[in-house]
């Protein structure tokens, strides 16, 4: 349970309850930033953010919380031979993090960073200690983390059954539950009757279709919200078969999102205008016309594009996005209309994407910043995994989001990020589908808020009983 | 005896050797773990570190080589998903597959048998009819069907068993008995043909022209062949248990390595892999190895061969 | 008299499996002492009239053969047709229902008749072509091992001891990981999936019919040894392998059921009983006629073997003609 190591959906709904980060993105309030571990911050210049930490906060082992933990949280992940792969793209604009005295850190960045606050409440940056981990070593770690959160991992158990229990010296109100249990139950069936039997009292991942099953139980209901995350479809621009941008825009204006989203979804999945999130606030563009749908159009495209009729395979899992394989093969119809000879290609969660084989993949994106920084441009910019493999970007596209990055500017961050998304749909190396909505089933007398994430709090504030 | 004894350990030893060889080449051929497991923005020097990790920098021969002679030390690798000892793993949850799967055989005899007994007692009754009805419906229907259908009547609809996870004995028992279906059945329909055959041979008729019960002689019979055959069925079922441990596991999110085995595949955790083949394949050796030399030394006439 | 006949269920299956594990010396004994057993009792039998149960079984299972060939013509629509907005309708005679989809439709609104009717074509394709490779290879070994003895026996027995020793489900996923999910690898599957318990059975048979009296006859006036194995050999064995036969084929249509479960069955969009059954479970709640009618199908089907097996094995004993 190394937070910056399971950053996967399944290991922050654990991790969110056993660590802390230094500012807190409060969800039950727009998202506004609030303290947690550091009481204050304020910016000196453009490129350096001073914290002040909060006094008396411990690790469950009893360390006290000190500025160089928090150094070596970021220089550990920051570190030149880290295998913290996944979290390394959240801090890359660091520049340094100083321990100034014992309760006071300074944060300095490379250029000036506009959402540097936001990713101090983000992914990946909750505090660990450093005592304890320069001891243990990573891997113990991994085991049996340790954190200032209000849960502690108790012992050493199986992934798919963990138990946790309320830590007494938390710096917080504590939360009314002595153990938090998290039970993996695969089984849809096996886990709505779980529920509907009070063997558990929150279940997650209600397939829309089956989300009827609950509705008419008489203790329990559905609890269900708009993730902070867009389902989307990602090209590979550089195979020989989808090299042609006009295809690739065929393919894009080949897909009715609106009817994946009326079916499937019951109508509750959200429509995107281009890859926008509502939250990005001043920098959300609402005029944005919807991603479109126009088969006549794309028909033509697909001609104009010298397509031959080869084979497009479309990578999907069967059960790891909501609707993941569903919506495949019904895009997979929808392409069929426009021309297109498309089929499914069924993966595991461990076969290995070739990029020279890959075609189209279903993916997310997360909106892990509530900025525009966050995603798209950590999902599709210089820095990622994309560009690397899949698409060789407009240079434009780039300059634009390098400076956008850098920019204290609302306005022209504005200009810079809309202009980059014109871009993104000219050259069309995906597209957006829409943005799913999570079904959680919860018992009537828990009083408990999902999050736009799958981060599950069980802080006192978001936890209490009828 | 002794030499038939080494003889026979030999043979198990070989086989397993040639378990671990077949398991290690095919898990090979599938590709490169190391790709498997990072993710999408490791970078070479981390793709590298991986590999140095776990020894798969290695030519292939070497990992083979390294790994027979790890295996010979008790030492059967690290987990790469969870990176940390397989055998801490197994050991977390072989006590939840044994539970399940000694239960499992133990519904399937307790209820099987006397299934068949009864049913050959009152041959083409209504009871005959809707026990040997049930056997076909038992042995003929997916076991993830017949979990999921039985949670949502035991669970969902009478409100009488816990649906999943494992905990008191009430937890044991759909999984349990989702588990036994096929053995159960085929039990019963083993034991009622084989006690019906016995009423028409002619030392039966022969009691029964004494004067004897006909149901006397049966359970006489049974109760001369009931144990032997627990014994062989315990020791053979261990493979197929495993197998339907994986689906059963799943459906009632059973905490055993059925269960890991289906994660492990699914994300390339090979070390997980070979350790379970590997732990199957050597009970089912052990067992045989030791009805063997049973058989050797209740029959001197076995041992010659 | 007729019925009990009929229903004898003390399953070629049943009876080989017990010695399955134990391919040594002295499983092989074990397996001859049951194969006496056998022997003796069949004689008794009175074998060969067909009771209304086994026309039953006969009559759905070509019923079903006639589904599968006949797909085409049969089935009122395109089985991979979607039509979302006609998605999870109910069959006909529920609220709801529709003339167009007699058995309603699934959640991507395609036709249940229509992939039930194709889908009979792809499970019986694995459940037949699977329990006929299993058959080809494992009589073939069994034959080999039975009749040359010696260091082959040893190495054939020795192979099948090892397969046995596998959990063939463990086995099955990571093969099926390794090549995809291919209709030729889920048959291939299928097929090595029983060839152990063929090749020991043949071989039984094999030792039991080599010093009989016919055989030691035509060897003395010379035939040679293939024309043994197959003249004289191989048609007085072949009774109770197919009798294994219809057993395999139920659990080969089973392995299919279990591995769509899984997620790794056939391949999308392709309907085989076995994945209709795995996508319909999460239904059975909300949409219970996505997974019942395949999952009714699917157990007529093997019922129906099974209880044919069971009956064949009666009327093929080969002891009746010996």
């Amino acid at each position: 349970m190394d937070p910056a190591d399971e950053l996967s959906n399944v290991g922050t709904r654990v991790t969110y309850n056993v660590y802390d980060t230094l500012i807190r993105r409060d969800f039950l309030d727009n998202n506004k930033l609030v303290p947690a571990l550091a009481r204050s911050w304020q910016r000196q210049g453009e490129t350096v953010l001073e914290l002040k930490l909060r006094e008396g906060v411990t690790f469950h082992n009893g360390d006290p919380l000190t500025a160089a933990d928090v150094k070596f949280t970021f220089d550990r992940i920051n570190a030149p031979d880290s295998t913290l792969s996944d979290a390394q793209g959240y801090f890359s604009t660091f520049k340094a993090v100083e321990a100034v005295d014992p309760l006071t850190v300074r944060i300095e960045t490379k250029e000036p960073d506009p959402v540097l606050e936001q990713r101090l409440a983000s992914w990946a940056s909750w505090i660990v200690p450093k005592a304890y981990i320069e001891r243990v070593g990573p891997q113990e770690f991994a085991q049996k983390g340790v954190g200032t959160g209000p849960y502690r991992i108790v012992r050493l158990a199986a992934k798919d059954q963990l138990a946790l229990e309320r830590f007494e010296g938390y710096w917080e109100e504590q939360p009314p539950i002595k153990t938090l249990t998290f039970r993996v139950i695969p089984e849809n069936a096996a886990r709505v009757t779980a529920l509907l039997n009070n063997e558990v009292q929150i279940i997650t991942n209600i397939p829309p279709d089956q989300v009827r099953t609950i509705r008419g139980a008489a203790n329990v209901e559905i609890r269900d919200i708009p993730l902070a995350n867009a389902h989307v479809l990602r090209y590979n621009a550089k195979h020989p078969v989808l090299k042609s941008a006009q295809l690739r825009q065929a393919l894009n204006l080949g897909i009715d999102r609106k009817l994946l989203i009326d079916t499937l979804w019951d109508g509750r999945a959200v429509q995107m205008r281009s890859h926008q999130f509502a939250e990005y606030g001043p920098l959300y563009n609402p005029e944005r016309p919807f991603t479109p749908y126009d088969k006549e159009r794309a028909r033509a495209l697909v001609r104009e594009s010298g397509y031959q009729g080869e084979r497009i395979t479309y990578r999907t899992q069967a059960d790891y996005y909501t609707n993941g394989l569903q919506a495949g093969e019904a895009i997979v119809a929808m392409w069929k209309e426009i021309g297109i000879n498309a089929e499914i290609l069924l993966v595991s969660a461990g076969d290995r994407e070739v990029p020279a084989e890959s075609m189209v993949a279903n993916w997310s994106n997360s909106s892990v910043l509530a900025d525009p920084d966050g995603s798209p441009w950590r999902s599709w910019g210089q820095e990622s995994g994309v560009q690397k493999n899949y698409w060789s970007a407009d240079p434009k596209f780039n300059e634009l989001g390098a400076e956008a990055r850098r920019t204290l500017d609302t306005r022209k961050r504005y200009d810079h990020y809309q202009a980059m998304l014109d871009i993104w749909e000219r050259e069309a190396p995906g597209t957006v589908l829409y943005i799913p909505v999570e079904n959680y089933g919860v018992s009537k007398d828990v009083n408990w808020s999902p999050y736009p994430f799958y981060y599950s709090d069980f802080r006192a504030y978001n936890l209490s009983f009828k | 005896m002794l030499r038939f004894a080494l003889v026979r350990l030999l043979r198990g030893i070989v086989t397993l050797w040639l378990v671990v060889t077949t398991v290690f080449v095919v898990l090979r051929l599938s590709g490169d773990p190391a790709q498997a497991m990072l993710s999408d923005e490791a970078t070479p020097a981390q793709i590298e570190n991986f590999r140095r990790r776990f020894g798969l920098d290695r030519p292939i021969p070497v990992q083979y080589a390294r790994y027979l002679l790890n295996l010979t030390r008790g030492d059967f690798g690290d987990s790469l998903s969870e990176r940390r000892p397989v055998t801490d793993l197994i050991a977390a949850r072989v006590g939840a597959t044994l539970q399940l799967g000694a239960t499992a055989i133990a519904i399937a005899v307790l209820c099987g048998r006397p299934a068949g007994i009864l049913a050959a007692l009152w041959r083409n009754s209504l009871w005959d009819r809707a026990l040997m009805g049930l056997a076909f419906v038992g042995q003929s229907a997916p076991n993830f069907f017949i979990g999921i259908v039985l949670i949502l009547l035991f669970s969902l609809q009478l409100r009488l068993l816990p649906s999943s996870g494992r905990g008191s004995w009430q937890h044991l028992i759909l999984p349990a008995f989702t588990l036994a279906t096929g053995l159960l059945a085929a039990l019963a329909r083993m034991t009622r043909s084989s006690l019906l055959e016995v009423i028409r041979q002619d030392y039966v008729r022969v009691a029964r022209a004494k004067g004897l019960s006909e149901r006397r002689v049966i359970w006489r019979h049974c109760l001369r062949n009931a144990a032997a055959p627990v014994v062989t069925i315990f020791g053979l079922s261990i493979g197929g248990v495993i197998g339907g441990a994986a689906i059963v596991e799943t459906v009632f999110a059973w905490p055993g390595i059925g269960r890991l085995a289906v994660n492990a595949i699914s994300i390339r955790d090979y070390p997980v892999i070979q350790c379970i083949v590997l732990m199957v394949a050597l009970s089912v050796v052990a067992v045989n190895f030791l009805v063997d030399i049973a058989y050797g030394l209740l029959d001197p006439r076995v041992r010659g061969s | 008299m007729r019925a009990e006949n009929t229903e004898v269920s003390r399953t070629v299956r049943g009876a080989s499996r017990p010695t399955a594990g134990a391919g040594t010396g002295a499983g092989r004994r074990r397996l001859a002492a049951l194969g006496g057993e056998r022997q003796g009792a069949a004689r008794r039998r009175v074998a060969g009239r067909v009771s209304p149960l086994i026309a039953l079984c006969l009559l759905v299972l070509l019923l079903f053969a006639l589904c599968a060939i006949f797909a085409g013509p049969l089935a009122p629509h395109d089985p991979t047709a979607q039509d979302l907005r006609a998605r999870l309708r109910p069959p006909l005679g529920v609220a709801g229902g529709a003339r167009a989809h007699p058995l309603g439709t699934d959640p991507l609104g395609r036709d249940i008749l229509s992939r039930l009717l194709y889908g009979a074509r792809v499970s019986l394709a694995i459940g037949f072509a699977g329990a006929l490779i299993g058959l080809a290879i494992g009589t073939l070994c069994g034959l080999l091992s039975g009749f040359l003895r010696g260091p082959i026996d040893e190495a054939i027995m020795f192979l099948v001891d090892v397969f046995l020793a596998l959990p063939f489900l463990v086995l099955a996923l990571t093969a099926i990981a390794v090549f995809g999910n291919g209709l030729t690898v889920l048959i291939l599957l299928a097929g090595f999936s029983g060839w152990a318990g063929y090749t020991r059975l043949a071989r039984g048979q094999v030792l039991g019919v080599r010093e009989r009296q016919y055989v030691l006859a035509a060897r003395a006036l010379g035939a040679s040894p293939p024309r043994l194995l197959l003249r004289h050999i191989l048609p007085n064995i072949v009774a109770p392998l197919i009798v294994l036969a219809t057993f395999e084929l139920t659990s080969v249509i089973l392995l299919e059921a279990s591995l769509s479960f899984l997620g790794l069955g056939i391949r999308p969009p392709t309907p085989s009983w076995g994945s209709m059954l795995g996508e319909g479970r999460t239904y059975l709640h909300t949409a219970w006629w996505i997974g019942v009618f395949p999952g009714l199908a699917l157990m007529a089907l093997t019922t129906a073997i099974s209880l044919l097996g069971d009956w064949l094995r009666d009327v093929l004993d080969p002891t009746l003609r010996g």
